[in-house]
């Protein structure tokens, strides 16, 4: 009775635009949840804003629906969500990781960092040091797929980034699988998951 | 998944829960052989998960294995500065080199190969840099022994990295230089590491006034993170906002819900370095470098081979069970130095001691 243009007209108008009818309940509230997204990402943008040699990391997931998605991460240590990008159709080139990570970050941390109040007055004198300080992430890391390898190198060629090198989390993964084809144990591991499928 | 397919194991698995199954295994196979409509199974198949044959390959590679775990879980802490990878794999070298007897001298060899060309293929000279610049690491720098680690030594990484940062000032590169001498002086004349030293990065704010411009890289180079571990930890929490049985949200809103979910936690842990705590695998790792150390200066003085001891077996086997089948993994723990440090407590023995002991 609901679903036809007129009464979505109807509840569009009277919901301010939030909601549209059956199918659309889950965008009800959707106030709240900005109100809250905001003051938490102001806190966000504040701590890693202060912290001086942010690493950024981005990796991918498929999602329950399956889609992928892109997050976009900055450490300071601590890791944050700054954005949440997806390819849709694209293909998960490196030049078009790059545009999505660089096109998805917030606007403050893609600008380089003023130098003077790193330095506290003191007086060091080297302009490539204020290149160096200035460059508003210090080192990306990704995992090793090889779109990932090409992505983080470009953003050292675009000037996002100072260095990049790939998750060390993984790597030691690696040599686990060394240590366990050297030993043997990965043919029976092998094995075991083939009579188990 | 089929019998082709990349069968990994993730280093923070220890190969106990493969042995709990192996006796299913055998079970299964030895069920299906007496009944008339199972499954084929090839003979490599049955002979590789021979439970006899398996459990000593198993049991050859525990240690390495569990030592790799413990590097991973430690690399995996929120604040673990970058100068404990090389510090970490270059204990692990050591261990290879002078520890392991049930591993014959081809496989430690070919393993030792692997670490450096992995660090070579992924790493990049900064972390090497890196190493040099954390005064916990001090002894693994002794240790090395100029291996070529890729193309380059440990040295020709260094020198790499400041090449890389001063680009083409002359005037900066000096500097650094002059810095990193002093500084490399200073922490090989002084016992300033002792105890349970604070993250590297406070090290150089309470320590670092007398090398003013390597000082302020120090403090950002040892600030980065060494591993995704962070993205890879938020999708859990992606998985709490969108699931299976609630996937209808938009977009917009779970990646909202989602920021809000995670951040909100993280900002309750911002202090990670201040409350940092070097884990026990980074203290056990220079542990066995000492050992290594001591054993070659014995053997020199005496004039005989160097001698080491294997680390230790013992430890816990509670580590995170889950198989790396694709890229999408959660991290097992909510990471955090405190919480790597919380799992390391869990473990039985000191293996520092146990090899001392040995």
């Amino acid at each position: 009775m609901f679903d036809n243009p007129r009464w979505r007209a109807f509840f569009l108008n009277i919901s301010g635009g939030r909601f549209s009818g059956p199918g659309d309940c889950r965008a009800v509230g959707g106030s709240l949840l900005q109100s809250v997204f905001d003051r938490v990402f102001a806190q966000v943008l504040a701590v890693v804003a202060a912290h001086h040699g942010r690493t950024l990391t981005c990796d991918g997931i498929t999602d329950a629906n399956p889609r992928g998605a892109y997050n976009v991460i900055a450490c300071a240590p601590v890791p944050f969500i700054m954005s949440v990008f997806r390819l849709g159709v694209s293909l998960s080139t490196a030049e078009n990781l790059l545009n999505g990570l660089v096109f998805s970050l917030p606007q403050p941390l893609t600008e380089p960092q003023p130098v003077s109040a790193l330095l506290r007055g003191r007086a060091i004198p080297s302009a490539r040091l204020d290149a160096l300080l200035g460059s508003p992430f210090w080192a990306t890391v990704t995992d090793n797929a090889s779109n990932m390898v090409l992505m983080r190198n470009k953003a050292v060629e675009s000037g996002l980034c100072i260095m990049a090198y790939g998750c060390f989390s993984h790597v030691v993964n690696l040599l686990a699988e060394d240590v366990s084809k050297q030993s043997g144990l990965h043919l029976g591991i092998k094995s075991a998951v083939t009579v188990f499928e | 998944m089929s019998a082709s397919s990349r069968v990994y194991i993730w280093a923070s698995s220890p190969p106990s829960p493969f042995l709990s199954n192996l006796e299913a295994s055998c079970r299964v196979i030895a069920a299906n052989r007496h009944n008339t409509t199972g499954f084929d199974v090839p003979d490599s198949v049955f002979l590789a998960v021979d439970q006899a044959t398996s459990a000593s390959s198993a049991a050859v590679a525990a240690p390495v294995l569990r030592i790799l775990f413990r590097m991973s879980a430690s690399l995996e802490a929120d604040a673990s500065p970058l100068s404990a990878v090389v510090g970490l794999l270059s204990g692990f070298v050591v261990a290879l080199r002078t520890g392991f007897p049930e591993l014959p001298e081809s496989t430690r060899s070919y393993l030792v190969d692997r670490v450096h060309a992995r660090l070579a293929s992924f790493g990049d000279p900064h972390v090497v840099l890196a190493l040099f610049l954390n005064p916990f690491f001090a002894l693994c720098r002794h240790a090395d022994d100029g291996a070529l680690w890729g193309t380059r030594t440990l040295a020709g990484h260094r020198d790499a990295a400041i090449e890389r940062l001063a680009g083409d000032d002359v005037a900066f590169r000096n500097a650094v230089i002059g810095d990193l001498g002093g500084y490399i002086t200073h922490v090989d004349s002084a016992a300033c590491v002792d105890g349970s030293p604070p993250h590297p990065a406070t090290w150089w704010r309470l320590y670092g006034d007398s090398w003013p411009t390597l000082q302020v890289v120090a403090t950002r180079l040892l600030s980065l993170a060494c591993s995704s571990a962070g993205s890879e930890r938020s999708f859990k929490t992606l998985g709490v906002v969108l699931s299976r049985t609630c996937n209808r949200t938009h977009n917009a809103r779970v990646d909202r819900q989602w920021s809000v979910v995670f951040n909100s936690r993280q900002l309750n842990r911002v202090n990670a370095v201040a409350m940092y705590q070097r884990s026990r695998k980074e203290k056990e790792v220079v542990g066995l470098v000492r050992v290594a150390v001591a054993a070659a200066a014995a053997g020199a003085r005496a004039g005989g081979a160097p001698a080491g001891g294997a680390p230790a077996a013992e430890g816990d086997d509670d580590g995170d069970d889950y198989d790396e089948r694709d890229e999408d993994r959660g991290s097992g723990d909510e990471g955090g130095a405190l919480e790597a440090e919380y799992i390391e407590a869990g473990a039985v023995d000191g293996e520092v001691t146990i090899l001392l002991a040995d």
